[in-house]
């Protein structure tokens, strides 16, 4: 396939082809020992302390640092992205920052652009990816995980009719990256890219669905612990994945409303309430402070 | 020239009883290297470094020496290029645009698709591809590759699969030739092709020849080789050297390469070119850009591709077999509605405006 220069078609393919300065050479001498194999794949770490991927001895990739596990090899990428390598083969997955700012697209956000004519001829294009919510928490939240996976701080604005704020990141290489995961299929309509998630990621990922669109009412002491949506591809997936999780949720039930919208929502069980506050939680304060009462009720239950 | 920019001594080549030119290249990345500036993922880390064989201080052997075959000839029938020839995305259906009834007499296959997917593979083998697509109309094969399958394949790969895919037509093998890599290498590669070339002469249907190399030099060797065999349809990939605005520089002189050996009885297409160039009429082009393009929303006119909302096109009606007067607002329309749908019949406008030789406005 290479035509051309060996520098663009690395920087097409791999990311890669950046110069370094690495100083003028008189000898050049290969140092490197392997971590660790996995099938057809090998970790070697150089003298300098990089890492690099090899697939049947051809080399796939180079890295600044490497997060070694037992069953797998994480490398980070760039966008919030790790390359996993494992027994199962290599895939991208999410970092957990990056499945938390999904689950809160995925909610309560957009990944949009606008195209305006310039009078100059031409045209100017708005690409935007926001959150929505009055909670002045989840907004910061947004803006944490945005910076940790995107490096970008997004923009608030505030509504003073209903106090709702919107945080907007105006990115094209955002919209992107996330338009060809398919998080947003619409407005409403969502899809969970599970293809992109490990077990960790699944978990932010639900976590920052619910602080948007989960709902935990509380009635008579006990908690209802609900997630809902008009998108009902959408909410499979969501069920499905509590389904990999080792959750037992109920079944999904759908809603006609008033206004003549249809809803699809499932709970989760009684008995996995507690397994469901450990494991993924929420960010909205008000789930936190439900979820912390319930608890200590169940503690002094049992002391009782 | 005894010894190349980075000290290699070009003395003692292989390929050339006295010194060629060598590498006259500025951008030599060994040369680069070694006065201090490196690239990653090719010359960088030290341990990853691509070049080594071909570094004088790398510590390591040039690979041995490629030997030029003794060259068989074969009346080669011509394949009959049509003025556009799409390749498909044999992993997505949506791109087997005869599968709704639109008409298309010709398609490329790209071999590389099938080895990333291992069960389409293993389909395509058992059923040949005509039977696994659907298709009745005419397939060529594409060996155009990423370099790392391109270094594990062999003749009796290559052949085994052609044999069990039963294309109508294949090009030989593909190879690399990058313009900032020592020349050894690129020779080495341009000679391998030649060479796979020339084992393809035992298989029964119409070749493809490729139109490649790093300098014109490559590029005139390869090709009268290949003419020298009996070759008469040639396929030259084209993408890089159109996005570094080289192509208009190589295509001509490449077009004289061939007549010189062939006057006009041979046929030429450029792979890879993702906009119609008018002003080579007489050479076919190929490539996936319309299937591309009609995914992320982008419109054909008259060769060039727009945003379906570009008031350039936007209301303009199109009367191809594809929209049937729709313009691309109602294409954008259906998008909202069935987006499937418009996809696919954005995909068919595209390559029916790709295959179109005359301009509407």
């Amino acid at each position: 396939m290479g035509g051309g220069s060996a520098i663009r078609q690395h920087q097409r393919r791999f990311l890669q082809g950046e110069p370094e300065e690495t100083g003028r050479k008189e000898e050049c001498v290969e140092a490197y020992w392997t971590v660790k194999t996995f099938g057809e794949y090998e970790m070697r770490e150089t003298k300098d302390s990089e890492y690099e991927l090899f697939k049947e001895g051809i080399a796939i990739g180079t890295f600044t640092e490497a997060h070694v596990e037992e069953e797998r090899i994480l490398f980070p990428l760039s966008r919030g992205m790790l390359l996993e390598v494992s027994e199962g083969g290599v895939r991208e997955i999410a970092t957990p920052e990056k499945a938390i700012l999904m689950g809160m697209i995925a909610s309560d956000g957009s990944n949009t652009f606008r195209r305006e004519k310039r009078p100059e001829g031409g045209y100017r294009t708005e690409y935007s990816i926001r959150f929505y919510s009055e909670n002045k928490e989840l907004i910061r939240i947004f803006g944490e995980v945005s910076e940790k996976t995107y490096g970008l701080t997004p923009h608030h604005y505030a509504r003073k009719r209903n106090g709702l704020i919107t945080a907007t990141i105006y990115s094209k290489r955002v919209f992107y990256d996330l338009l060809d995961i398919n998080l947003k299929l619409g407005p409403y309509k969502f899809h969970v890219p599970v293809e992109h998630l490990d077990n960790e990621g699944k978990k932010a990922f639900l976590k920052g669905f619910f602080s948007g669109d989960g709902n935990v009412s509380v009635s008579g002491g006990r908690i209802m612990i609900r997630f809902y949506s008009t998108c009902r591809s959408g909410i499979e997936e969501l069920h499905q994945i509590f389904k990999d999780l080792g959750f037992h949720p109920n079944e999904i039930m759908k809603e006609e409303e008033s206004r003549g919208r249809t809803t699809y929502n499932f709970t989760i069980p009684t008995e996995e309430h507690i397994k469901f506050i450990d494991e993924i939680g929420s960010y909205k304060p008000k789930h936190i402070l439900i979820f912390e009462e319930y608890k200590r009720r169940l503690e002094d239950r049992e002391k009782e | 020239m005894k010894k190349g920019k980075c000290k290699a001594n070009c003395e003692k080549c292989p390929y050339f009883k006295r010194p060629c030119v060598g590498c006259v290249i500025e951008t030599c990345l060994v040369d680069k290297c070694i006065k201090g500036t490196s690239y990653t993922g090719i010359t960088h880390p030290k341990s990853f470094c691509r070049l080594r064989p071909y570094c004088p201080m790398g510590g390591k052997d040039r690979p041995s020496r490629m030997l030029i075959p003794s060259l068989g000839r074969k009346q080669i029938t011509r394949v009959r290029f049509s003025k556009f020839i799409p390749e498909i995305d044999i992993t997505d259906q949506r791109s087997w645009v005869w599968k709704d009834g639109f008409q298309v007499s010709a398609v490329f296959v790209p071999l590389w698709q099938l080895f990333a997917n291992e069960s389409i593979l293993s389909q395509a083998l058992n059923k040949g591809l005509h039977d696994y697509l659907g298709f009745d109309g005419k397939i060529l094969l594409s060996t155009v590759m990423p370099d790392e399958l391109i270094d594990k394949l062999g003749t009796e790969d290559y052949i085994r699969l052609i044999e069990n895919l039963r294309p109508d037509a294949t090009m030989v093998p593909d190879n690399y030739t990058y313009t900032d890599v020592p020349l050894y290498q690129s020779w080495s590669q341009t000679i391998r092709l030649v060479s796979l070339a020339n084992n393809f002469l035992k298989l029964d249907i119409p070749l493809i020849g490729l139109v490649k190399g790093a300098n014109l030099r490559q590029m005139d060797w390869a090709v009268r080789k290949q003419v020298e065999m009996g070759f008469v349809s040639f396929a030259m990939p084209a993408r890089e050297l159109f996005e570094e605005e080289m192509l208009d520089y190589f295509l001509p002189l490449v077009t004289l390469a061939l007549k010189r050996g062939l006057r006009n009885d041979f046929e030429l297409l450029l792979y890879g070119v993702g906009v119609k160039l008018w002003r080579y009429k007489d050479i076919s082009l190929s490539n996936l850009s319309w299937f591309l393009r009609a995914k992320h929303g982008e419109y054909y006119w008259d060769g060039l591709f727009y945003d379906l909302r570009d008031p350039v096109i936007r209301f303009e009606e199109c009367y191809c077999e594809a929209c049937r007067g729709m313009m691309p607002q109602d294409i954008i329309d259906l998008w909202l509605e069935d987006k499937e749908r418009a996809v696919k019949i954005l995909a068919f406008h595209n390559l029916l405006d790709l295959s179109r030789w005359q301009r509407r406005r």
